[in-house]
């Protein structure tokens, strides 16, 4: 049932025209990243690091804006009565969402990867294999990142939830730098910001593109790691909004 | 139909009129002197904090926007800001901050703050600071070697702490063929030694490091020709001196080439102002592809005239923007600059000063032989 | 005219009609197939507010009937379907479907609901769409694409099958609605307004469907505020009203409770209408035809036609829904 659900959901998200039309603001970004390395001194490292910031950048976009259209359109605009009106359990139904929607990002983040690496390889960039495990980090990242959106649809109106997942993304970054600012605070405070900060997932533990382009290898530990912390966070985020949905009236 | 093509022929028409204003606003100017303001840069850490997890992206953007502030400096020399403190250090400690791994911000910080301000000891600073980070990044070391020759003459005060320095450096040095080059650059080093020319094989070591084309490519060049200049004016003068004590006449620059006495100024060969072509002494052009002249009774490199005009004038617009934002309005004609208390300085032979677009410009004609080139 | 199960499908090939299923015999079987009783909901409406949707509602509908559920806009139908097809919880009373408690899942395996003025995604096409609902339900292989071909082929959705349903109109849109409503064959049909948005001949065919669905054992129960619809399809009503059910019964009934007319020539008798020209006619119920007859026919007066009067379904219901708000008080329904 799940999978059936993740099915249709990752092929209408495939075919949606604004899903569509950010890859194609993809595509102008790394045209522009070009554009930026030709007025710097070290052009093809400035490139890299653009393509590899815009596959995140844009990545995340897609997924706050197809997360927080995810469940609430379908209840406003009523698809989900023929759906949920036959013999599947609501949580079924979230989670089949949100799988379709990590499918479809999936594939954007694909596209987006291979067209990346293909225009550095075409501009004379180099190439290597952490620009790719960079790559995957950054779509393990947007999928946390959809899962967010998800959670925060659920809780508040698409609007909001959609500048609440930003906030997010800007925080869970921010959040990544607070052991090195953590010892500017004293007593209580530090504790407040310590505690605050737990509650907010670390994307800078996804941020390995900021190595890659100096071909830092990452060890095979802190891969797996990153990959199991993104893990959890999604199951945590989408445990909440089935909750969440569970009891809410159609 | 005649609805449809009139609508589209006038948003087609409209589209064509927002486009060339557009353009006409973005081509055809005068490169300008731009000054940044960089009271706002944030601490490193807060400028992680605030990159959103794209550091190394927003450290490149950053860095591309601040050669706007390297070539104001370059006039000034001074790159004191608001509040105290030096604005390369505060920008440079952000980019470094938000990437610790990227070469070039080191290099940079080092030729900002040694090359153009000469505060070798900044300099030094941020270099060894990026062999920290970066142990193998041959050109950090090689600069900072440099630097203690050059400025701190390492070499004839503190041999034993040179060799020190450049044992740790053959020891970062991964390759063999590496550490061969260090004890090799060592050698080449004291080769170059050249009285009047000592920061010429400094600044010769940092070219290679430069995109060519570049900004930096083009500045270090202007400083490797203007100390050429400088060393031919020098030596040129001595001539001159040594005739003129002797009584001889001195009516034409082409009076200069007194072989006996040029004989006993061991003249560099390639970099010096006389090369001996079919057999006979015949004066080069400067560096900058103008010739020498006697002027006023005294030697002038027309080349190191002209770029010591074009310095001067850019730094007087500097000064007439100010006073055109004190009294709200610009002048109209050259005339009319100096009527605000803004000094023209004064052309040297054949350039003069343009008045355009609220900016002025130096006119300098173009040189009869090509500069000379270091690639 | 109610459409009963012997004079139906005309119009449809027989090929497309699906057998009564097993599951249709035994829901036949039993007694409701669905039931409220003293079933009552509300909503949080602005700030705090509670806005009460029904109030006490309690009607039962029978294997294999078709049952009409009447009522205005915003009379609480929508709500009493969202409530049977698990979009709605929460409500007092209890609901009972198939004889169990609303509340398992498992049952809507046999429902097949239609919602009022039904959207789908947009980028699927009809035949992916009718296919991923199918397996919702249940079907799988060979069995699904049969009856993906044969709902397309029903509703007319065959040529449309790989066109997207974003660009559908609404008639269209509500095709596709009752397609995947009967697509798993079900034991109970739920529609929530499904005439709205029908031509004339699209609203036959949807009755001649909703006929042979019910001639294969399925119950019908759908919501309509158009009388018209409730004469040609239903044996069964009820009449909500501002979240109360105002009446409830067998359509027969109320249609055998109306009254005979009697037109005749000769003396008047009293409480006879007269039409001119020496005839008259007289009204009086059923019960009383043959004591009338006899004295009619005793009075030497010419009968010329005896007929049961028709009743204006909605001028009827329109007088009961008036009478309900004039009187303060739910009626009792009729039996």
């Amino acid at each position: 049932m799940i999978l059936i659900i993740a099915g249709a959901t990752c092929r209408e998200a495939l075919r949606s025209r604004s899903f569509l039309g950010l890859l194609a603001l993809y595509c102008l970004g790394i045209g522009l990243a070009r554009v930026v390395g030709w007025i710097s001194p070290a052009s093809d490292d400035v490139t890299t690091n653009l393509v590899l910031s815009l596959q995140s950048i844009v990545g995340v976009l897609v997924a706050v804006a197809t997360g927080t259209a995810l469940v609430h359109t379908e209840i406003k605009q009523r698809t989900l009565y023929t759906v949920l009106s036959r013999p599947l359990a609501r949580w079924r139904f979230v989670v089949g969402k949100y799988l379709g929607l990590a499918a479809a990002l999936v594939v954007g983040q694909g596209v987006m990867l291979g067209l990346g690496l293909t225009w550095l390889g075409a501009t004379g960039a180099p190439l290597h294999s952490a620009l790719v495990v960079a790559g995957l980090l950054t779509a393990l990242e947007v999928l946390v990142m959809a899962a967010v959106a998800l959670c925060w649809t659920a809780l508040t109106s698409p609007l909001l939830a959609a500048a609440l997942g930003l906030a997010t993304y800007a925080l869970g970054h921010a959040v990544a730098t607070l052991p090195g600012m953590l010892p500017y605070l004293q007593g209580w405070r530090m504790t407040v910001a310590a505690a605050g900060a737990s509650l907010i997932p670390n994307l800078g533990r996804f941020a390995y593109r900021n190595d890659a382009v100096h071909q830092v290898p990452l060890p095979p530990a802190e891969l797996a790691s990153a990959i199991a912390y993104g893990l959890l966070w999604i199951a945590l985020l989408v445990t909440i909004t089935v909750a969440v949905y569970r009891k809410k009236q159609l | 139909m005649i609805a449809r093509v009139g609508l589209t022929t006038a948003i087609l028409a409209m589209a064509a009129v927002a486009v060339g204003w557009n353009a006409r606003g973005m081509l055809g100017h005068e490169r300008a002197v731009r000054a940044k303001n960089l009271d706002f840069l944030p601490s490193p850490v807060v400028a992680r904090a605030l990159s959103c997890g794209h550091p190394s992206s927003a450290s490149r953007l950053r860095w591309i926007d601040a050669f706007a502030y390297f070539q104001f400096q370059l006039d000034r020399k001074d790159d004191t800001i608001a509040g105290g403190g030096s604005g390369f250090k505060r920008l440079y400690d952000m980019l470094i901050g938000l990437d610790p791994r990227f070469e070039p911000y080191y290099q940079h910080a080092a030729l900002c703050l040694g090359g153009v301000l000469e505060r070798h000891q900044d300099e030094l600073g941020y270099l060894q600071r990026g062999t920290l980070e970066l142990p193998q990044a041959s050109g950090l070391w090689r600069s900072a070697a440099a630097v203690l020759v050059t400025y701190y003459a390492w070499d004839a005060q503190q041999p034993r702490n040179l060799d020190r320095f450049l044992a740790a450096w053959a020891d970062s040095e991964t390759d063999d063929n590496a550490k061969a080059m260090v004890w090799q650059w060592q050698r080449a080093l004291a080769r170059r030694r050249l009285g009047g020319l000592e920061q010429v094989p400094y600044w010769l070591d940092r070219l290679p490091t430069t995109v060519p084309d570049s900004p930096m490519s083009a500045f270090i060049e202007g400083i490797l020709r203007e100390q050429i200049a400088r060393y031919a004016i020098d030596e040129l003068s001595a001539v001159l001196a040594a005739r003129q004590a002797a009584g001889e006449p001195v009516e034409r620059i082409a009076d200069l080439l007194d072989a006996p006495r040029l004989a006993t100024r061991q003249l560099h060969l390639q970099l010096g102002p006389v090369a001996v072509i079919d057999g006979m002494l015949a004066l080069r052009s400067d560096p900058f592809g103008y010739p020498y002249q006697l002027r006023d009774g005294r030697v002038s490199s027309l080349g190191l005239d002209y770029r010591d005009f074009a310095k001067a004038v850019a730094g007087t617009d500097t000064k007439l923007q100010s006073a055109a934002k004190r009294d709200g309005g610009w002048p109209k004609d050259l005339d009319g600059v100096a009527a605000v208390g803004v000094l023209l300085p004064t052309p040297p032979p054949e350039a003069e000063i343009d008045y355009r677009g609220q900016h002025l410009i130096a006119r300098i004609p173009d040189p009869p032989a090509s500069p000379l080139t270091f690639r | 005219m109610s459409l009963s199960a012997g004079s139906v499908s005309d119009g449809i090939p027989d090929r497309l009609l699906a057998s009564p299923t097993r599951a249709g015999i035994l829901s036949a079987s039993m007694a409701d197939v669905l039931a409220f009783t003293d079933v009552s909901f509300s909503y949080r409406g602005d700030w705090l507010n509670r806005i009460r949707s029904l109030d006490t509602v309690s009607f039962a509908v029978p294997a294999g009937a078709a049952y009409g559920f009447l009522g205005a806009n915003g009379a609480g139908k929508s709500t009493s379907i969202k409530l049977t097809v698990g979009l709605l919880a929460g409500q007092r009373g209890e609901i009972r479907l198939f004889g169990q408690p609303v509340g398992d899942e498992r049952l809507r395996a046999r429902v097949g609901y239609l919602p009022e003025q039904p959207y789908f995604y947009e980028n699927l096409q009809v035949h992916e769409y009718l296919a991923y609902l199918g397996k919702l339900s249940g079907l799988r292989g060979p069995a699904l694409r049969t009856a993906v071909d044969r709902v397309s082929e029903l509703l007319d959705l065959a040529e449309l099958a790989r066109r997207k349903l974003g660009s559908f109109s609404k008639g269209m849109r509500q095709r596709f609605g009752l397609a995947q409503a009967i697509i798993h064959q079900p034991d109970l049909l739920v529609l929530d307004e499904p005439f709205s948005g029908l031509d004339p001949l699209w609203r036959a065919r949807f009755k001649e469907v909703m006929a042979a669905e019910r001639k294969r054992g399925a119950t019908l129960f759908f919501s309509t505020h158009i009388l018209s619809d409730v004469e040609d399809l239903c044996d069964h009503y009820a009449v909500i009203d501002h979240g109360k059910v105002l009446e409830q019964g067998r359509l027969d009934t109320l249609i055998g409770a109306a009254p005979l007319a009697l037109t005749a020539r000769g003396a008047r008798p009293e409480g006879a209408e007269d039409l001119g020209d020496g005839t008259w006619r007289l009204l009086f119920p059923d019960s009383e035809r043959g004591a009338r007859l006899a004295a009619l026919t005793a009075s030497g007066a010419e009968i010329l036609r005896l007929e049961r009067k028709h009743i204006a379904l909605e001028d009827y219901f329109v007088a009961r829904v008036r009478a309900f708000h004039a009187a303060g008080r739910p009626m009792e329904a009729t039996p």
